[in-house]
């Protein structure tokens, strides 16, 4: 059955809108990129956001179906490269945006189709595939030198450089001001759910608490706030109702500081595509409660069985 | 006599192509996908399903009539798995390299689908030259398809193609590597993109050939009105 909550009035808020209003949201963690990391960032950002618009064009082109732009590979080359390491050969955008868009979404159907986050799905493959050149972090302001991300060194940075972006990690992770900024924007227009990032975050917090980690530190270092954000809130690879995406953020949440603790390294790419193919089970289980059908009915007929 | 060898040829080749293993019949994935991360291994278990699968092929069909309906399956099973002993130990004696690679993958040639699936779907039910040449198409087939999955892994996935037991060479084709290959999920990749490919390829022959047969009554249709007129 399909799960859809009402109600099912179209707005005037078209996919492309939706789409322009997400990339105007992750400008200012671009800019931050680009302040930080200087002008290879920007050549990243670019190249990702073409490959993924050239190859969804001629991929949709193959397939026959309309090209009409809707914005949502500019989307996905953006998110794309905003999670890169700044030291990333220029090819690598390019290979991953296209491997995303075939991969992750064309092969899938295309838009609304892809079951899997598809900037998530590249940035594995391209974990999987090109380690070495995915793995190197520089400082921020400087080309050659090479430095720890504050996960790998825990505690060497002050909250200020976390908050500000000014600490080694990609491109736009780093700067968790212009996130918040972006994610506010989203919120402010009723684009994304504020539930989801709070119950990651808060998930995430409570987690480090009980392990006797520094819960703030972990909050503003890595990727958590960024996937929180623009990745846990994606329209197609995220559950349709409330209930669906607080749990589906809790899950997230938990994997990543499971991740975190356990491992060492931080793989959020890795644990939003795990949530991304539990999807169809938490909706089938969020269904809502239709109008007028009594609350305790579900839990009474249980009982009689 | 010939028209014999045609149908024989035809056992032959339809386990390359109409009935591939792996591509059509979807059968003995598993391997397929386990194994494939070197041209070598590929080679190795090509042979070995192919020796396991004619042999056993051959026996089966040769007491078809003795064995009683009842217990095929353990017949079946202990002739399969014997073969696959044998070939283990001949692995094991000559290319240990390549048996240590090959890991469980070997002994599992005995519940590989392809050996059990044409025992029970042909062998049982056929004379022993049809059935021999069944055996043979179906392991080239099944080497082939594995051996088109290996070729795209080790090229790209390591960027080279290195023998080190069955010969000595490395080819060097890339300047660099595309991990994912090297892992399990590469695998997958690979195979659904020969399967694409394979299930695109057939659909548009069997469109051709509707076409054509539309095409050919059509024209006897015109013809047979023109003869009444």
């Amino acid at each position: 059955m399909e799960v859809s909550i009402g109600p099912h009035i179209r707005g005037d808020w078209d996919t492309k809108r939706i789409m322009l209003c997400v990339v105007l949201a992750l400008i200012p963690s671009a800019v931050a990129g680009i302040y930080y990391f200087g002008y290879t960032a920007l050549e990243i950002i670019v190249l990702s956001v073409l490959g993924a618009q050239i190859t969804e064009l001629i991929g949709l082109k193959v397939l026959g179906k309309p090209t009409e732009f809707d914005g949502s590979a500019m989307v996905t080359g953006l998110i794309l490269a905003l999670i890169l390491p700044p030291s990333a050969p220029l090819w690598v955008p390019i290979v991953g945006a296209a491997f995303a868009m075939v991969f992750f979404k064309l092969l899938f159907g295309g838009l609304g189709k892809n079951i899997f986050n598809p900037a998530a799905g590249g940035r594995v493959f391209l974990l999987l595939s090109f380690a070495a050149v995915m793995a190197s972090f520089p400082a921020p302001g400087a080309d050659a030198v090479t430095a720890a991300s504050p996960l790998a060194s825990t505690g060497s940075y002050s909250y200020m450089d976390l908050f500000l972006g000014n600490v080694s990690g990609s491109i736009g992770e780093t700067c968790k001001l212009a996130i918040i900024i972006g994610g506010v924007i989203l919120i402010a227009l009723g684009l994304i759910d504020y539930a989801v990032p709070l119950v990651y975050a808060l998930t995430c917090m409570v987690i480090a608490l009980v392990a006797g980690a520094d819960s703030l530190y972990h909050l503003l270092s890595g990727g958590l706030l960024f996937a929180a954000f623009f990745m846990a809130t994606d329209y197609v690879t995220t559950p349709i109702t409330r209930r669906g995406r607080v749990i589906f953020a809790a899950g997230l949440g938990v994997l990543t500081m499971v991740t975190r603790l356990m491992v060492g390294t931080e793989s959020i790419s890795f644990m939003i595509l795990f949530m991304n193919g539990l999807v169809p089970m938490i909706d089938r289980f969020t269904v809502p409660r239709s109008f007028g059908q009594p609350k305790k009915e579900r839990r009474a007929r249980k009982n009689e069985q | 006599m010939s028209s014999e060898n045609v149908s024989l040829w035809d056992e032959f080749f339809k386990g390359i192509g109409r009935m591939n293993p792996v591509y059509v019949l979807l059968l003995g994935l598993c391997s397929s996908l386990a194994i494939t991360t070197r041209m070598e291994n590929a080679i190795v278990m090509g042979i070995g399903v192919i020796f396991c699968l004619v042999c056993s092929n051959i026996i089966i069909s040769a007491i078809r009539r003795f064995v009683p309906e009842d217990v095929r399956i353990p017949v079946f099973i202990s002739i399969i798995s014997g073969f696959v002993t044998l070939f283990g130990f001949i692995a094991r004696a000559y290319m240990p390299a390549i048996y240590v690679a090959l890991g469980i993958y070997l002994p599992l040639i005995t519940v590989n689908c392809n050996l059990y699936g044409r025992a029970e779907a042909f062998a049982q039910n056929n004379p022993v030259m049809p059935t021999f040449m069944d055996g043979l198409g179906i392991g080239a087939g099944y080497t082939l398809a594995i051996l088109g999955i290996a070729f795209v892994r080790e090229a790209l996935g390591f960027g080279e193609i290195m023998f080190q037991d069955l010969a000595q060479f490395t080819i060097k084709i890339l300047p660099f590597q595309v991990g994912v290959l090297q892992q399990p999920a590469g695998g997958y990749i690979v195979m659904a993109g020969y399967l694409i490919s394979f299930t695109y390829l057939s659909k548009r022959k069997e469109r051709k050939r509707k076409e054509d047969i539309a095409e050919e009554r059509k024209r006897t249709m015109e013809n047979r009105v023109k003869g009444v007129n």
